[in-house]
């Protein structure tokens, strides 16, 4: 009796409780939320002007992006150096990941704390001293020269999600795969690799988002080689017309895309049926 | 089996070192062709340095191994046609059992069909004719255990080498699994080494044991030899359990125990050297009736019972306090269970002792 009449009372409180934070994590829900979702009826606008909400419904924002070639040209330059980034990241970060996991050798704390530098440094200074090095190199208006200033920025993220990974993995399969014959780089494929893959798969998401989003270095390397980003950031400057919220729900639904494909490929190993 | 040819496996002069730490300390060691040979120490002992070194995992900063007369000190573990089994076998997780199996046959570029046959032939061998299309995670610890032990012998190697391979299983499984490794091992006269820290294990397994300690062999035999005639207090103390008591030489026939008894010696005693240790083992202390006598003999009282199902075992001190000594006898219907506080007359024959250097 004690006791159930103890638990209605507690299930009392913890209602009202439980309200109270249901509320306040609305609100910041909302808070957080609202200038996202707004850009979605915003792109619609048949307005010329960046307003909410908007007087009427119209799809020549979107027309606007997909007629005009140099916002095409910035989106598709955007993923190139997004994809090259996401290729050198991952291979250079994971290699980096199996010489900070597995290696005995001096100085490898210091080559730790360097690897993850460029989340340190703020991405200004970073800039200006790329600026100043790819200046004397002629790096300047490439688009490589975007991917590995980009390169260098995505390391860090596949280095922590793969030395993390990389440390869970039981090393004797690795030894099991070159007792059974395999060659070090062998075991690493065939073994090692393809448990990591979740991981791999997220790095990988991870170093393509930091320079699909990336604006300030692309704005220092990009010279006339626009990214969708330094794009945005012009149009936002000179005419800020609703293009721009087309362009944000494009980015969205393309981000969301991917990611939805990156959960579905990196969900557990499959298992290989032969 | 156990041919003298020349070994199959020989480790010369093997020596490793971790820093200050030596782990292996200079060992020679030659397995036979076809024979199960058990790397048998405590945790430290250099057992698995030694394993590595052998396996390719490890290289020893002095000696030499060879297989066949062939160096491969240096040879990386893919060239060395060793199959392992591993202490948590080390199966491939992303990998189905019959992928497991084929992936040596794969890396050494074997044709699918007979790659195909071959796994199933292994399969059947390790009693997993049936299985081939499960992951590792679907299989019962005992049926990985095989896997792993297909996955290591399906290439033919020229040496099994196996790694505390039943730590993870439960007793019994352990025991028929054990039973079964060595019966696969003779069948295709394999040429393995095994290492474990279970003395038991050891035994039931070998066709010789190889005691390590500190770095080295303490001990080579038989299991019977290493049983009955352990050559230092280490090996004694580590095989089996036993009486161990230090004693200083009287004459060639006649020591003294710590405490004061005199008994006389299992083996003439070449002297000199020192104390000398020996060693009795529980089942061999008999119990006396009053007027019995024994090369050995005292009145005691019972300390300590453990009962252990077939056995019993007691820990017996001398009514003059100068001696204790564990007794095992078995259990039958004319052997009642006697509890502690209970007056006995134990003895036993010299010859039941076996005796060695102390130090």
């Amino acid at each position: 009796m004690e006791l159930r009449r103890g638990r209605r009372r507690g299930a009392g409180r913890w209602s009202a409780w439980h309200f109270g934070l249901f509320a306040f994590t609305a609100l910041v829900l909302l808070f957080l939320m609202a200038p996202l979702v707004v850009v979605f009826p915003m792109s619609l606008s048949s307005s010329s002007y960046l307003q909410f909400p908007p007087p009427g419904w119209s799809l020549r924002w979107y027309e606007q992006y997909f007629t005009d070639s140099t916002w095409i040209d910035a989106t598709l330059r955007s993923i190139k150096v997004a994809l090259a980034t996401t290729v050198l990241a991952t291979v250079l970060g994971t290699a980096l990941s199996f010489s900070l996991v597995r290696g005995r050798y001096p100085g490898k704390e210091f080559v730790n704390q360097i690897s993850l530098m460029p989340l340190i440094v703020p991405v200004i200074i970073y800039s200006i001293a790329v600026y100043g090095w790819f200046g004397q190199l002629k790096l300047i208006g490439l688009w490589q020269g975007i991917v590995l200033g980009h390169t260098v920025h995505a390391i860090p993220f596949v280095v922590i999600i793969m030395t993390a990974a990389l440390r869970t993995f039981d090393i004797a399969q690795e030894h099991a795969a070159m007792s059974l014959g395999a060659n070090r780089a062998q075991a690493i494929w065939h073994v090692t690799l393809p448990p990591l893959r979740p991981s791999l798969i997220s790095a990988a998401f991870l170093a393509f988002i930091s320079s699909f989003d990336e604006l300030v270095v692309a704005m220092f390397l990009g010279g006339s080689n626009m990214t969708l980003p330094k794009k945005m950031f012009d149009n936002i400057v000179n005419e800020i017309d609703p293009t721009i919220a087309a362009v944000s729900v494009i980015q969205v639904v393309l981000v969301t895309v991917i990611l939805i494909l990156v959960s579905k490929l990196g969900s557990g190993a499959v298992p290989t049926e032969r | 089996m156990a041919t003298q040819d020349a070994g199959t496996l020989e480790v010369v002069g093997a020596t490793r070192r971790f820093g200050a730490v030596t782990a292996l300390a200079g060992v020679d060691l030659t397995v036979r062709r076809g024979e199960m040979l058990t790397l048998l120490g405590p945790s430290g002992s250099g057992k698995t340095t030694l394993l590595k070194i052998v396996a390719g995992f490890e290289t020893p900063d002095e000696g030499a191994v060879r297989v066949d007369g062939r160096d491969i000190t240096m040879a990386p573990p893919a060239k060395r046609d060793i199959g392992m089994v591993f202490q948590n076998y080390a199966l491939f997780p992303h990998m189905t059992v019959a992928e497991n199996v084929a992936f040596p046959l794969l890396m050494r570029r074997i044709p699918r069909a007979e790659r195909e046959r071959r796994v199933q032939e292994t399969l059947k061998l390790v009693d997993l004719p049936t299985h081939g299309g499960r992951l590792p995670r679907q299989l019962s610890g005992g049926q990985q255990q095989r896997v792993a032990l297909a996955r290591a012998v399906v290439f033919d190697p020229q040496l099994l080498l196996l790694d505390e391979p039943f730590g993870a299983l439960d007793r019994q499984l352990r025991e028929q699994m054990q039973l079964e490794v060595r019966r696969l091992q003779q069948r295709l006269e394999l040429t393995a080494l095994f290492v474990t820290h279970d003395q038991e294990e050891a035994l039931v397994m070998s066709d010789r044991i190889a005691v390590m300690g500190q770095g080295q062999i303490a001990q080579l035999g038989t299991p019977e030899e290493i049983y009955r005639a352990p050559s230092s207090r280490f090996v004694a103390g580590f095989i089996g359990e036993s009486n161990l008591y230090r004693a200083r030489p009287l004459d060639d026939a006649t020591a003294e125990l710590e405490g004061g008894m005199r008994v006389p010696l299992p083996h003439k005693w070449p002297g000199g050297t020192g104390d000398l240790g020996l060693m009795l083992r529980p089942e061999r202390v008999r119990s006396l009736g009053p007027d019995d006598a024994a090369d050995i003999a005292f009145d005691g009282l019972i300390e300590e019972v453990v009962y252990l199902g077939e056995t019993i075992k007691y820990r017996i001190r001398s009514d003059d306090g100068r001696l204790s000594v564990l007794a095992r006898w078995p259990l039958h219907e004319a052997n009642r269970i006697l509890s502690s506080g209970h007056r006995v007359r134990v003895g036993w024959r010299s010859a039941d002792m076996h005796s060695f250097p102390w130090s």
